[in-house]
């Protein structure tokens, strides 16, 4: 292969990574849930977020997250390769009738969101005392 | 454990090198585990976390997602012009009584090793982590920096 040939290759494998990396992808953070006895607890892998960019809704029956990184790559720079998706961050999730939808607690650490979701007071796990 | 690794043509940058490098071990790996079990990427020692990389006139840089790892458990080094990030993400803590219903997070240790493009001032490399991202900073050497040759 001649080395001019070897340029041209480059040289399209470096738009096409543009492509990729410009293209905003929506992409759905990873969860973790886990219930305790008192609430649903949530975390949502968000790196690169910023506090102030994210954006949790709750109606009758579903939680939404959305979230926006930074964008990464600004066009006086080359992009040389990419993993990384995209920029917006967006999932949904079904809620039951037992979330308390008037209180939700959200944190936001290390590229983390955390949401706590209080279970209604009624349907809260309660030791029964024998008498 | 014996990875056979392919060598790729010359006209690939480093960095697709590493990726292409990975990728033969990955699937290696890959293979062996989706014969033993449906969970196999659990048996993996590290994960690896995403990155990515692009440069200026003045230096390249590189950004690796960590969500959830503090600064304390990150560990960064070159060597021979090869950087290494390793370090570990804990689990959430959780109180006691607590059920799991989802686990989408990957945690424990992770290692991710990219090979530096020539030219690289390593003494001047720095790094900053925030909000789940860590972004390396690599200058270029004066040599490397692209200048105008004025014509006489």
């Amino acid at each position: 292969m001649s080395s001019n040939n070897d340029v041209a290759v480059m040289q399209q494998d470096n738009t096409a990574l543009r492509r990729q990396a410009e293209q905003i992808a929506t992409v759905a953070p990873l969860t973790d849930i886990f219930e305790t006895a008192d609430a649903y607890v949530l975390k949502l892998d968000m790196p690169g977020a910023s506090k102030e960019s994210i954006n949790v809704t709750m109606d009758k029956d579903s939680l939404v997250i959305r979230g926006e990184a930074q964008n990464i790559f600004n066009q006086s720079a080359k992009v040389l390769y990419s993993e990384i998706q995209g920029a917006v961050y967006h999932r949904n999730f079904n809620i039951t009738e037992s979330v308390d939808r008037n209180s939700v607690d959200a944190q936001f650490e290390d590229g983390v969101l955390t949401l706590k979701l209080l279970k209604k007071e009624e349907l809260k796990a309660r030791e029964i005392q024998i008498k | 454990m014996l990875v056979q690794v392919r060598r790729r043509p010359a006209f690939g940058s480093f960095w697709n090198e590493i990726s292409e490098f990975e990728r033969e071990i990955n699937k290696v790996f890959g293979n062996i585990h989706r014969d033993e079990t449906a969970t196999g990427h659990q048996l993996d020692r590290y994960y690896s976390p995403a990155i990515a990389a692009w440069e200026n006139d003045d230096h390249t840089a590189l950004m690796v997602e960590l969500p959830g790892v503090k600064k304390e458990d990150l560990k960064l080094s070159v060597e021979n012009n090869v950087l290494t990030v390793t370090g570990s993400r804990k689990r959430h803590a959780t109180p006691e009584k607590s059920t799991w219903l989802r686990n989408e997070i990957r945690t424990g240790d992770f290692s991710r090793t990219v090979r530096l493009p020539q030219g690289v001032d390593t003494t001047k490399i720095s790094a900053e982590l925030a909000n789940g991202v860590l972004r390396v900073v690599l200058p270029k050497a004066e040599e490397v920096k692209p200048r105008e040759i004025r014509i006489n």
